[in-house]
């Protein structure tokens, strides 16, 4: 018996001598709370895939995170955008020093079969195809094989950010034998059905969709500085610096690859997460819930090795209440509603104060569109019995009441918000207890994803609560907030608006000088605060942890929050 | 049933142990069942915000402090109690009782003993499908498209009549054929067996995944899930009892002396199978009081309104040295289980005794 | 003379298996939403349009026809209801079926099955075998392991409990045990994760993953097991007071029995009667509830794997259910399915060799 207690302790020390992995210092380590479902370029679909993609493939354009702007990275400049009638053409430069892994340029033509990847049918490609649906043609120049032209349907302003954000791919690695280069690309605009037959295509297809397109790393090979070294299923993906990048021969900023090695480990759970940070496994976490965040603040021995950051991110929370149900189509019901959410606790319990309360959609933290002249609603059921009153309800000892069309209906209100999220259940459990003081029936609901989006889709719900994530440099609140978006399926969920409002949003779009647009986005958020359909109650602060062994973070509000590929070992 | 009283009785007076379980079981079922009676200061999801995060003996207000919105941990203690109860008592008992039958006849008759005629099974084979279409495919068809209750009403009629009519009219009819008399011998065992294995085949996990997308978290469904698969433990260890039973000799003595299948089951096996099945019982009660707040963990719990242990403990994820959320909670419901834990090996030892 | 049994029963289980596999793949097609659906038709809209909704619409309905999901679901389908049907006319009592031939979903899977394929992956076309196969090493080796650990320690306990000299071991034991079982998994998980792999507390464990150590070569069995400690732990701990009850109970049981005190009254000593008589009888619950345990164990390891970060079958089930791709989540539960149904034959032969009175009976 004692034997076997010695053996085992002896075991147990050994396991704990052994078990400590050691970082290495050229590495960086960073958390994945999800792993990517795929790695391919023309068919990802969450944050995870678009971080590491990033490091492997370039776009036109993108925005650095350092300042937030929008800045060529594979063009040579922004492009030229030209309107003629109902077409818009978009010219873009490709640098000339821009290289493919082989040492072969990166050209026109691989832009071109780029698009015929994105636009084609039978391909793996539905999630990013919508996004380029808007691009019809492609004309190359004559004299320079790295200049060409989109020739774009309509125009919106975002077709200049849009036009730049896909990835491109080589065409000398993903179609060796030359199989697409046949088909035109103004072929993939209209009907498709005729290019399903089409032999290249189907042989092209039967190449594309395997697995080898979405996690080999030896053909996911694209312009920028990493190489997809290694992906161990659930566990990690491993990225390796390219010898002698042609991106460390520019003087552009926002073109780095500075760390040899970049390991991303697969951990979903968060206390987990924590951990390891703790235990310097990793170099980089962010999302840390606020508590924790708070009690890191004080953890002298980890604020030794860690900075910690919280900027200001564009994600923001929202009230949404559906204005055509009958109960809600007055606006004073709204803004007393509106009245009952109490922000500044729901701020305080739910991100500890890492958040900024808003009057509207557009983020405090762009100063020079943010309207500062505004008050947003104060908790106040003192206000909100009144606005109740002046809206036809009458109060009675066990609820509100008022009769429409010969029936007497009672003010009741069913949250719903997406299961599984308990910052939203908690605002709904706070929302819930303060319309309870002025004995408005509040039933709380957490719908499963699918079924949420199916629900909103529909616009069968009463009052949500939801998440959005914008960005600052585009204000088109058409998909959201125009009346041409509301009908049944559309992306207008509330279903805000009128002719007035709508025209507002469109001037927003067509504005050109900054001062006009300040002053529109302004009127804007004037109307959607007296509206109080769509109610914004804050934007989010990120909150992340990065070690202090590294400088030139580019920590910034937008995702993934930092830049790997920028940072620096300080000396 | 007046032996088992005798025995508590006896118990009662000799086992200090057992005399304390008793006392904590009952304290605990009175309290729970005369909960809204009771004058407690704060319901379980009243909020007070501004005093998050108590710590527990420091503010005589809230005795045993706070979750992270401010809700009384005592109350929501008591209520958790109350709500985990009301379903893990009734869930189990019913997949016992459940349990217990499929698993007591499959051992029993084995794959021989049960015989039927062809003309029986014959119907039975014609009525399955009448009753799917009638009885359960047309009543959800109106309920997911919102028709006229009369619709179902209607096809539940037609399936009671079609069903009515086979067995009352056409099965004498079938009996005067000779070849329809001669009897078949139904696997009652076979078909129990792979019942289990079909459901228990199927990950919990999914079934909860995918009602909760049908309808969200809801109490009804959540239990009916729960008895669905919770019953085929207590089956597989009656009928593995059975087995057993069957082979002893006064059983078999029994059955050879004329005595009725249904008599021998419920006077000789099943007093038998008493200890297995309160083993089973009081372990699934104890589970399933577990499962409530794993569910919770993974976010597919009950609704986020229901005061409950897993909601309770679940928020020590959002800060991870409120202890109190854990220990209270955890406490409660260990002691709980040890009571429970108590009764039934008191019973245990006291039916081997005999 | 024990494999004729087994064969027989080998041979009853195929068409039960298959009747079980067709009924999850038609039940789960009835989760609503299909892989892409959210993504596609509804994506959380920003301050732009990044694209139409008929575009979307265009490029879900290309997914639907890639995969295959646009075809009818079975041989035979029955119309839904509609007002028109019921407004009036009794028409509705009288099924409405209609015949798709062979050009249908169940088809297809049903004829790729018995090619040996379980389709590919909605998500990354990669071969579902791939994809399980791949995580199924992780979990089996710590199923198994901890499966092998809880029952050695169940038995030791059990015999160590009812043995005269461990009598005063047996209240407090039970009641450890009592109270470790009322610990829920995942707070036992998170208790061992924050004592002894925090650097607050003690850090003797790492924290997540297989440690397949990348960068370092040199990963050899003694750092893989050191990952393993701490999962196998709480599963072990999780399912230990379960087992170590039926195998006392089942032993303090026939300890009763009249053999055994005729054993004793021959003056056998106490232990031996318990190792050499006592145990074979007590057996018998005891195999039920070892094969019985595997869905339990399946569950637990959901939750282990996602705390610990181990890329195992469980967090692949729950991220397949979660993005609703379905040819890997029947291809999972047809893998568990198969699992039990020779567990069970291999309980029920186990049975039989345990109990000689059953063996006359299923041979």
């Amino acid at each position: 018996m004692r034997k076997l207690y010695a053996i085992f302790l002896s075991l147990l020390l050994l396991l704990t001598y052994c078990s400590q992995p050691k970082q290495q210092p050229g590495q960086v380590s960073v958390r994945l709370a999800s792993e990517p479902h795929t790695l391919n370029p023309a068919n990802y679909n969450d944050m995870a895939a678009m971080q590491i993609l990033n490091l492997v493939f370039q776009s036109l354009l993108g925005p650095d995170l350092e300042d937030a702007q929008l800045k060529p990275i594979l063009a040579k400049s922004l492009p030229l955008i030209e309107q003629k009638d109902s077409v818009t053409y978009i010219t873009y430069e490709i640098r000339e020093e821009a290289r493919w892994t082989d040492g072969s340029p990166v050209t026109s033509d691989d832009v071109a079969f780029t698009l015929k990847v994105l636009k084609a049918p039978l391909l793996q490609n539905e999630q990013i195809k919508p996004q380029v649906a808007f691009i019809q043609d492609l004309v190359i120049d004559k004299d320079n094989n790295r200049k060409f032209t989109f020739v774009c349907n309509r125009f919106t302003p975002e077709m200049e950010l849009l036009s730049g954000d896909f990835f491109i791919l080589p065409a000398y690695l993903f179609d060796p034998e030359d199989l697409l280069a046949s088909i035109p690309v103004a072929a993939l605009t209209d009907s498709l059905s005729k290019l399903e037959n089409n032999e290249n295509l189907k042989a092209f297809a039967a190449r594309f969709n395997t697995p080898d397109y979405n996690n080999n790393g030896k053909i996911l090979q694209g312009s920028a500085g990493y190489l997809l070294q290694e992906w161990v299923p659930g566990q990690s993906i491993v990225l390796t610096r390219k010898e002698n990048w042609w991106g460390n021969n520019t003087s552009a900023s926002n073109l780095t690859a500075n760390p040899s090695r970049i390991v991303l480990h697969v951990i979903p759970e968060n206390t987990t997460a924590l951990l390891a940070l703790k235990a310097r496994q990793l170099d980089v976490l962010s999302d840390i819930p606020a508590l924790e965040f708070d009690e890191l603040k004080t953890n002298k021995d980890f604020l030794e090795d860690f900075n910690l950051h919280t900027p200001d991110s564009y994600a923001l929370v929202y009230a949404g209440i559906n204005s055509r149900l009958a109960k809600f189509a007055d606006k004073k019901t709204r803004q007393a509603i509106a009245h009952l959410i109490d922000v500044p606790n729901i701020i305080k319990v739910t991100q500890q104060s890492y958040a900024v309360p808003s009057v509207g959609i557009v983020p405090p933290s762009v100063k020079e569109y943010y309207n500062t002249g505004l008050k947003p609603y104060t908790y106040n059921t003192g206000a909100a019995a009144q606005l109740l009153q002046q809206a036809g309800w009458q109060q009675r000892t066990n609820g509100w009441f008022r009769t429409a069309n010969g029936k007497e209906e009672q003010l009741t209100i069913t949250v719903t918000y997406k299961a599984g999220s308990t910052m939203l259940e908690t605002t709904a459990l706070i929302f819930q207890a303060s319309a309870a003081k002025i004995n408005i029936p509040v039933q709380v609901e957490a719908q499963e994803s699918s079924l949420f989006s199916k629900n909103s889709r529909n616009h069968s719900f009463e009052i949500f609560f939801r998440t959005l994530t914008g960005n600052p440099f585009n204000f088109n609140f058409e998909p959201i907030l125009h009346t041409s978006f509301a009908e049944t399926g559309g992306t207008n969920y509330t279903g805000f608006g009128n002719a007035k409002t709508d025209a507002l949003i469109e001037a927003i779009n067509h504005a050109t000088d900054k001062g006009q647009k300040a002053k529109l986005l302004k009127d804007f958020q004037k109307v959607m605060l007296e509206e109080a359909t769509f109610l914004t109650l804050y934007y989010q602060k990120e909150r992340l942890a990065i070690n202090k062994r590294f400088s030139n973070t580019k920590v910034s509000g937008l995702k993934p929050n930092y830049d790997i590929s920028a940072f620096l070992l300080q000396k | 049933m007046r032996a088992f009283i005798s025995d508590i009785a006896y118990l009662l007076r000799t086992k200090w142990s057992f005399r304390l379980a008793i006392v904590y079981l009952a304290l605990l079922t009175g309290l729970v069942l005369l909960l809204p009676l009771l004058p407690l200061p704060f319901s379980p999801n009243e909020l007070n915000l501004q005093h998050a995060f108590q710590k527990p003996f420091t503010n005589p207000t809230y005795i045993l402090g706070t979750d992270q919105l401010g809700r009384d941990v005592l109350s929501n203690l008591l209520w958790g109690a109350r709500n985990g109860l009301f379903i893990a008592v009734p869930v189990m008992l019913l997949s016992a009782v459940l349990g217990t039958a499929v698993g007591a006849v499959a051992g029993y008759f084995g794959n021989s003993k049960w015989k039927l005629t062809y003309a029986q099974v014959l119907l039975i084979l014609v009525t399955i499908p009448i009753v799917c279409y009638y009885l359960i495919h047309l009543p959800m068809q109106v309920v997911l498209y919102s028709l006229p209750g009369k619709v179902a009403g209607m096809a539940i009629v037609a399936g009671l009549a079609l069903s009515a009519i086979l067995w009352l009219i056409i099965k004498p009819l079938l009996n005067n054929l000779m070849r329809l008399r001669q009897t078949i011998a139904i696997p009652v065992d076979g078909i129990a067996l792979r019942l289990i294995e079909l459901l228990t085949s199927i990950p919990r996990l999914i079934l909860l995944i995918s009602v909760a997308a049908f309808a969200g978290p809801s109490l009804w469904l959540l239990s009916v899930i729960l008895i669905c698969t919770f019953w085929t433990g207590t089956a597989r260890l009656a009928r593995a009892e059975m087995l057993r039973i069957v082979q002893l000799p006064y059983i078999e003595a029994a059955i050879s002396t004329g005595m009725k299948h249904r008599r021998v089951i419920l006077k000789e096996a099943l007093p038998n199978l008493l200890t297995p099945v309160i083993v089973a019982f009081v372990f699934g009660v104890a589970s399933l009081l577990a499962v409530e707040s794993t569910l919770s963990f993974l976010g597919i719990g009950l609704p986020a309104t229901h005061a409950s242990w897993g909601r309770t403990i679940s928020s020590i994820r959002l800060n991870l040295s409120a202890w109190w959320l854990v220990a209270l909670p955890g406490g409660f419901l260990a002691l709980t289980v040890l009571a429970l834990q108590t009764c039934s090996y008191h019973l245990i030892r006291l039916s081997q005794q005999k | 003379m024990l494999q004729q049994p087994a064969i027989k029963r080998l041979l009853v289980a195929i068409p039960v298996i298959w009747f079980m596999v067709s009924a999850i793949f038609l039940l789960s097609r009835l989760l609503p939403g299909t892989y892409g659906e959210t993504q596609l038709l509804s994506p959380e809209a920003g301050f732009y349009g990044k694209s139409l909704q008929t575009d979307r619409t265009a490029a879900y309905q290309q997914l639907l026809q890639r995969t295959g999901q646009d075809l009818p679901l079975f041989y035979i389908s029955i119309a839904p209801l509609s007002e028109v049907h019921t407004a009036t006319t009794f028409s509705y009592l009288v099924p409405d079926l209609e015949w798709h031939g062979t050009r249908n979903q169940y088809h297809h899977w049903a004829a790729a099955l018995l090619t040996g394929h379980l389709g590919v992956s909605f998500t990354n076309s990669q071969p579902v075998s791939a994809l399980i196969a791949d995580a199924a090493g992780n979990t089996f080796l710590i199923l198994l392991v901890s499966m092998v650990l809880t029952s050695v320690l169940a038995f030791y306990a059990g015999i160590a409990m009812v043995q005269d000299t461990g009598k005063k071991w047996r209240k407090p034991m039970l009641a450890l045990l009592v109270l470790l079982d009322s610990i829920p998994l995942f707070v036992l998980c998170l208790l061992l994760l924050l004592l002894l792999a925090n650097p607050d507390a003690w850090q003797l464990f790492p924290v997540f993953g297989l440690g397949l150590n990348l960068h370092d070569t040199q990963s050899n069995w003694v750092t893989q097991a050191s990952y393993m400690v701490l999962p196998v732990a709480c599963l072990v701990l999780a399912n230990l007071p379960y087992l170590t009850n039926q195998v006392y109970t089942s032993l303090t049981g026939t300890l009763q029995a009249g053999y055994i005190k005729t054993a004793r009254a021959k003056g056998l000593p106490h232990a031996k009667v318990v190792t050499r008589h006592a145990l074979r009888n007590a057996l018998l619950p005891v195999i039920t509830t070892l094969s019985d345990m595997l869905p339990a164990l399946f569950a637990g390891s959901v939750v282990i794997e996602t705390i610990f970060a181990i890329p195992g079958v469980g967090r692949l089930l729950v991220s397949s259910v979660l993005s609703r791709d379905f040819p890997v989540i029947i291809g999972i539960v047809i893998v568990v399915a198969l699992i039990k149904m020779v567990s069970h034959i291999v309980a029920d032969v186990a049975y039989s060799a345990a109990d000689p009175r059953i063996r006359a009976r299923t041979a």
